[in-house]
């Protein structure tokens, strides 16, 4: 199970990087628990819609009700977590 | 998308239309009908224009670029014809809440729109503008076999809510407002990948980023935030206008070819959609010059 977290939070730093253009950033470069919001990252929200469409689209993770559950989206381990929960449902 | 302080300067602002006011017209419907109510309106209309010197100024701007030759008097009847057309799209969207109307209404473009809506994965973005009925237009999208979503600013005024039932969660029809996280994005972004249908103003920039286009002579500055998100979730955009024909009291929803807007690259700003909002641009531009008084923008969209 931890295997699979840590899989998915490395895959998951590298789809950011890459659909968001992050060219500075190598995965090593963002903290697990680095928020996503405000932070070195500082991501805007049109990079939101960005991460909904890589929840849905490369991790095939049903996003349906996932607009009322904001607190998913504060770090690399709230998302891998969410990602992980919906694979195990 | 919209800065955080811009909802608490429209806070500020909304404050016209109070629960007395809906009640009497509701009623004034109810008792003497259509024609009989707007004749009233256009008496309240009247004292908004003599009394209400800063609804007026709002409207100059619009009235002074499309009309940039004519005299202060006549502009000044001009902007009493725009509050007129207004009150009767928001008597008309009264009565039809009401249940003393339906919502007669032509399609010219709509079957592409609906087609797409209701059989895309990747969702719609249906860009509207604060032109015709578009409050009324909600009535049509209630028609269609999905979600969708409109995106607004919160409605701060308590009346205005619970008349217009602008907050109520009803039917197909969700509204996502954007002084949240993120501004509404993450609401925006699941609705498309979920493909459901998502209704913006591209008219208005709320304080967000904008692009400058060609308008009504001018150099306006639109929003490019729907074709920001488009280009992200590959969403096609169709610009969405409902006009009314006083003559036959009909309605017409007319709504453009499906855009589709290709990704730019990181740290593009947004001048790389300009030919896309240059596009809603001239169409609404094109709708404004056939209904003129049907142009409902009370704000600069020439000042940046």
């Amino acid at each position: 199970m931890s295997e699979d977290i840590e899989k998915i939070k490395l895959e998951l730093k590298e789809n950011i990087i890459e659909a968001l253009g992050l060219e500075d950033f190598s995965p090593e470069d963002i903290g697990d628990d680095d928020p996503l919001f405000g932070g070195e990252l500082d991501l805007d929200s049109l990079d939101a819609v960005e991460i909904v469409v890589i929840l849905q689209r490369k991790f095939g993770v049903d996003t349906k009700g996932l607009e009322s559950r904001k607190e998913v989206f504060s770090s690399i381990n709230t998302l891998a977590e969410f990602i992980a929960g919906s694979r195990n449902q | 998308m919209a800065k955080p302080d811009s909802n608490s300067v429209l806070a500020q602002e909304r404050k016209r239309g109070n629960d007395l006011g809906f009640c009497f017209f509701r009623w004034m419907l109810r008792l003497l009908g259509m024609k009989h109510t707007r004749r009233s309106a256009a008496v309240v209309c009247f004292y908004y224009l003599l009394f209400d010197w800063r609804a007026v100024k709002k409207t100059l701007p619009y009235v002074n670029h499309l009309y940039p030759d004519k005299s202060f008097i006549w502009k000044l009847m001009f902007v009493y014809r725009v509050f007129c057309s207004q009150s009767c799209m928001l008597l008309d969207r009264a009565s039809n809440l009401c249940g003393l109307s339906g919502f007669e209404h032509d399609y010219f473009g709509y079957d592409v729109f609906r087609h797409l809506a209701e059989d895309t994965s990747k969702g719609v973005i249906l860009l509207g503008a604060h032109f015709g009925n578009w409050q009324l237009a909600v009535e049509g999208l209630k028609e269609l076999k999905c979600k969708v979503n409109i995106v607004m600013n919160e409605e701060y005024n308590e009346a205005v809510k619970k008349h217009l039932e602008l907050n109520s969660r009803q039917d197909n029809i969700n509204y996502i407002f954007t002084g949240g996280l993120a501004h509404g994005a993450f609401e925006i972004a699941t609705a498309l990948c979920n493909g459901q249908v998502v209704c913006m103003m591209g008219d208005r920039h709320y304080g967000a980023d904008t692009t400058e286009v060609e308008f009504l002579g001018g150099k306006a500055y639109f929003p490019a935030s729907a074709f920001a998100i488009a280009a992200r979730t590959g969403s096609p955009v169709i610009s969405l206008f409902i006009y009314k024909d006083w003559k036959t009291e009909r309605y017409t929803a007319y709504g453009s070819e499906p855009m589709q807007v290709k990704k730019p690259a990181r740290g593009a700003t947004g001048k790389s959609f300009e030919p896309w909002v240059q596009l809603y641009a001239a169409q609404l531009e094109r709708m404004i010059k056939e209904h003129p008084e049907q142009g409902f923008l009370f704000y600069d969209v020439w000042k940046k």
